[in-house]
């Protein structure tokens, strides 16, 4: 056989490669991805990508439409240690139906949590944009705020919140309203086994 | 001169008279290459390495779609294409290598030269690892050397343009260095031929984010390199690890997130590779070993996530199944802290004798010490026994996995997703896993045994269950505790009969006594599931 196409090795000048500082998409681009304009071929693959990852959303379509059942599929992931797992379900569930406002405070708490003061301002700004004058918004916004506040006591867009500075109760949007957990006791158990393990690795 | 090569017979894959052939013309090679013509000489290989490629296309498809199921053709075929790797691997680092006679070649030659070795490094690490064959340990110490030229001659950040799966590729000798120790690392026991070359691929496309640095990054985590160190390539960086380089993860992680964006849209990430055809299943377990991986790096400093200090071909101790797991593989490793264990047992006394717990932690000791100190012991838990038979094996070992190189006459007992301990290191714990994958070696008589490790510290408990009756019952449990502090990850392993029964259980941990249920299942296999502890649902 002989070969058909020359091999190329070429050195280059410079030391930086074009590509090197690709970036994920934003999360206003990744968050509102317009189903319609995926083609069929792409949207079956989509749609088969969900499925074999995410086994209980068989039918991506409509499950992922599925509040509650998103919520907790979820908090059983960051549960099992899985916090990417579950935001990418988010994400997902999302971009199927962003008309779903749990699921935003559901990532609202999560980045407070994860202390992404850019994600956080970056998912507050797409919140508020979405549901502006909706009830969900006044009810909501005043603890948006203060969480921001909390994490940048400094940035302007946070300035306006009263009692700064008190601690805040957390809002538990990413805890299922059906869940009975009792977290004290569940770290002391928790504790316990660590306790247990080290006497073994120590010993 | 130029060497071409006539296309190989595909049908159910055997050695022939041309896969032969090319052999010779491969090892015939070596009289062509002229050390002082450095140029001339690696355009000759990459030729070379272009004709086995094309010559092998159909070859490495079969074996990839077919997950080397082998007939003895296949692992043959399978062999030949490492070995034909590594020939070329060979003839490109003696080539960076020339004689002190010789004339001084230019840096692009040595350039050139340099990332075509560590480029067929790369794939000869791979294609041993899919036919069957262990790592090669002195690896790492040839890309040290590699890179280490290369920053001698101040070329390993030069950008190349080089040619893969007839895609042209924006690389460096750096990047291509980073590809081949992370194959190193990854290539464990637990990661299938077909998730392998995906993994390849991706490596590949990520090119631009393997990087390294001269000092941990102090927002990321980070694997790092010591150089001095030939036995050892990319390892996880805890601080004070001897290393003088280091790979942030986080770029590693942005790349992971691209490329599950791609799959969101509708693209199987890359776009290209044999891997394209691959099952959805195959590529959704490539983001979950490498979440994994990632995770582990990640937690590093935590010293329940030390490493193992074993190295592959290294006899370990194995237990298969939950009840002799928990009978003699856990025997010493009770959730009990020691200085309580033993008043537990006499204050309890009426607890263990009116239960189904049979074995006391000093009959266990006892039948563990009679049995000789290599093989598989008993299988119980499905009724069946397992005679002790050959030596069992380490394989290869990675943070998340291992390998176990098992007589095929055992190993035709344990079945995926059956339990499995191992005591890896002398006098430490034993580590619990899950069999994952099965695969034959290149040895008729020996299989490769996968295993995902659930836990290098897990702990053997006694539940009691909590009724009104006057009658103590007891189960036994596996206690396998999750890496996050809130504690909701934490799980016990329980037969079918116990988890199903779904009362309230109390269990002795360390010093305290705790109320639990058992939550959802998180994981299953013959006779014993994976159950999530629950401490709210107890009260």
């Amino acid at each position: 056989m002989m070969l058909t196409q020359p091999i190329t090795l070429v050195v280059l000048p410079g030391t930086t490669p074009a590509t090197a500082n690709a970036q994920p998409r934003s999360l206003r681009e990744s968050l509102c991805l317009p189903n319609e304009q995926l083609h069929r071929g792409a949207l079956q693959l989509r749609n088969r990508y969900i499925a074999t990852r995410f086994t209980r959303f068989a039918e991506p379509g409509a499950s992922l439409s599925n509040t509650d059942e998103v919520i907790n599929w979820a908090r059983q992931m960051l549960d099992d240690e899985q916090s990417r797992l579950a935001m990418e379900l988010l994400h997902l569930a999302l971009q199927e139906n962003p008309q779903q406002p749990k699921l935003w405070l559901f990532l609202l708490e999560q980045s407070f949590l994860n202390s992404d003061v850019v994600q956080f301002a970056e998912l507050a700004d797409l919140f508020l944009e979405r549901f502006a004058g909706q009830e969900i918004v006044a009810t909501t916004q005043p603890i948006i705020d203060a969480m921001g506040h909390d994490m940048a006591p400094q940035d302007p867009r946070y300035a306006h919140v009263r009692n700064a500075g008190e601690k805040f109760m957390l809002p538990n949007w990413s805890i299922p309203n059906s869940l009975d957990r009792d977290e004290k006791r569940q770290q002391a158990l928790h504790r316990a086994m660590v306790e247990a393990m080290m006497s073994h690795v120590s010993r | 001169m130029e060497f071409t090569f006539a296309a190989g017979s595909q049908a159910g894959l055997q050695l022939t008279r041309a896969h032969r052939a090319l052999t010779d013309q491969l090892l015939a090679l070596e009289q062509h290459l002229d050390k002082n013509n450095l140029g001339k000489s690696a355009q000759l290989l990459l030729r070379s390495m272009r004709s086995l490629e094309d010559f092998s296309s159909k070859d490495r498809e079969h074996l990839l779609q077919n997950n080397l199921t082998q007939g003895d053709g296949d692992t043959a075929v399978a062999e030949w294409l490492a070995t034909s790797y590594e020939d070329l691997a060979r003839l490109a680092r003696g080539l960076v290598s020339p004689p002190a006679d010789a004339d001084k070649p230019k840096l692009s030659d040595v350039t050139e030269a340099i990332s075509l070795a560590l480029l067929l490094i790369g794939y000869s690490t791979k294609w041993r690892k899919i036919s069957g064959q262990r790592p090669d340990q002195a690896t790492p110490q040839r890309l040290h050397l590699l890179y280490k030229m290369a920053a001698k001659a101040k070329v390993e950040a030069a950008i190349l343009n080089i040619n893969i799966e007839r895609r042209a590729v924006e690389t460096t000798i750096e990047a291509l260095y980073v590809r081949a120790l992370l194959l190193e690392r990854f290539a464990s026991g637990n990661l299938s031929p077909r998730r392998l070359e995906i993994l390849d691929s991706w490596l590949i496309s990520w090119m631009n984010a393997l990087w390294l640095t001269r000092e941990p990054q102090a927002d990321s985590p980070s694997l790092c390199i010591d150089i001095r160190n030939e036995f050892r390539g990319l390892t996880r960086y805890t601080p004070g690890e001897r290393a003088n380089l280091f790979l942030s993860l986080r770029p590693l992680q942005r790349q992971l997130e691209l490329a599950v964006d791609d799959f969101h849209q509708g693209i199987i990430f890359p776009g290209w590779g044999m891997g394209i055809s691959f099952r959805m299943e195959e590529h959704v377990a490539v983001i979950d070993f490498l979440d994994r991986e990632f995770s582990l790096i990640a937690n590093a400093e935590s010293a329940r996530n030390k490493r193992f200090a074993v190295g592959q071909g290294a006899e370990v101790k194995v237990f298969c199944g939950f009840n002799d797991i928990w009978t003699s593989a856990l025997a010493t490793q009770s959730s009990q802290t020691q200085s309580r264990a033993g008043n537990l047992v006499a204050s309890h006394g009426a607890v263990m004798s009116g239960a189904s717990i049979d074995d006391s932690p000093s009959s266990q000791s006892a039948r563990q010490a009679s049995l000789s100190s290599t093989g598989i012991f008993n299988a119980g838990g499905h009724g069946t026994t397992l005679a002790q038979r050959t030596p069992v094996r380490l394989f290869d070992i990675s943070d998340s996995g291992l390998g176990l190189e098992m007589a095929s006459e055992d190993a035709a007992q344990v079945e995926v997703d059956d339990l499995i301990a191992m005591q890896i290191e002398t006098g430490r714990p034993c580590v619990l896993g899950v069999v994952v994958r099965k695969a034959n070696l290149h040895r008729q008589q020996s299989m490769l045994i996968g295993v995902r490790v659930l836990s290098k510290v897990p702990l053997r408990a006694t539940l009691e269950h909590v009724t009104e009756s006057t009658v103590r019952h007891t189960s036994k449990g596996i206690l396998v505790p999750g890496s996050a502090d809130h504690g909701f990850a934490d799980s016990v392993i329980v037969n079918d009969q116990t988890f199903k029964a779904s009362s309230k259980l109390s269990v002795m941990i360390a010093s305290n006594i705790f109320h639990i249920r058992l939550g959802r299942a998180r994981h299953q296999g013959r006779g014993w599931k994976l159950a999530a502890i629950d401490v709210g649902l107890a009260l």
